[in-house]
């Protein structure tokens, strides 16, 4: 920071806080909405209330790339949440997501909205990837691995096409138990 | 966890670490729900710093808890 003629800095800071607003980074980007509708709607509603964020998302959104519909899950702790000057609690919610391209200035009048519905109990955007960010199913692979290393179970379904093979194996590696415990 | 000495994420070819993996989130926490350090598990400093934000988005959305017993 470098100080102006009139040696303050007041004047750049004001004109950095109106920049501020969304104008750094205009290019369209990847985000994902998480949200969680209130347990109380009845089941058949549902669909209306994640519809309903799904218009909010579609209306600042070119293109929505994957979707989750809300299921309902036990939170891991309560969450309260205001609703006309009362705390109500919450153990358990409606979660789904959205994943979508979308402009910064959108994600601020989404927001808006979110804030205002009152069966969104909680929500979070977060900037991420078009490709598919979960891994769970590739985390099979170290699994197998970490199998590997328990040397009897994962040798044994290899040899065992024969069952005398197999019985000769046993024997062998019996004795030879036998001989390292002498 | 230990004996594994590449990262798991890198490993995996991990691009970005999904808040909404919890079963995967839940291996790198210990029973109190806090946080293993990266020396610990293997994780590399990249992935270790992506997956404590991953971490605290998972605590907001009440997926994971802040504290536990």
């Amino acid at each position: 920071m470098s100080l102006n003629k009139n040696g303050s800095f007041g004047v750049n800071r004001s004109i950095n806080i109106e920049n501020m607003d969304h104008n750094e980074h205009t290019e369209p980007r990847i985000y994902e909405l998480g949200y969680h509708l209130v347990p109380t709607i009845a089941e058949e509603n549902i669909q209306a209330a994640s519809k309903a964020v799904r218009g909010m998302v579609e209306r600042i959104s070119k293109e929505i790339i994957a979707e989750e519909n809300p299921v309902f899950i036990d939170l891991a702790y309560t969450i309260v949440k205001t609703v006309d000057h009362k705390n109500k609690r919450f153990d358990n919610a409606y979660f789904g997501w959205i994943k979508f391209e979308g402009e910064p200035a959108g994600i601020a009048q989404l927001e808006e909205g979110l804030k205002k519905d009152e069966n969104v109990l909680r929500y979070l955007v977060v900037k991420t990837l078009r490709e598919d960010t979960f891994i769970a199913k590739t985390f099979t692979a170290v699994k197998a691995k970490v199998r590997e290393k328990e040397p009897m179970a994962a040798i044994k379904p290899v040899a065992a096409e024969g069952e005398e093979v197999a019985a000769v194996e046993g024997d062998a590696l019996d004795k030879a138990a036998e001989e390292l415990v002498a | 966890m230990k004996t594994n000495t590449q990262c798991h994420f890198s490993a995996n070819n991990v691009k970005l670490i999904d808040y909404k993996d919890v079963d995967i989130l839940k291996k790198f926490l210990n029973p109190h729900a806090r946080m293993i350090a990266g020396k610990r598990t293997g994780v590399c400093a990249k992935h270790q710093r992506q997956l404590a934000q991953a971490v605290k988005r998972a605590r907001f959305m009440g997926l994971l808890p802040f504290v536990a017993k």
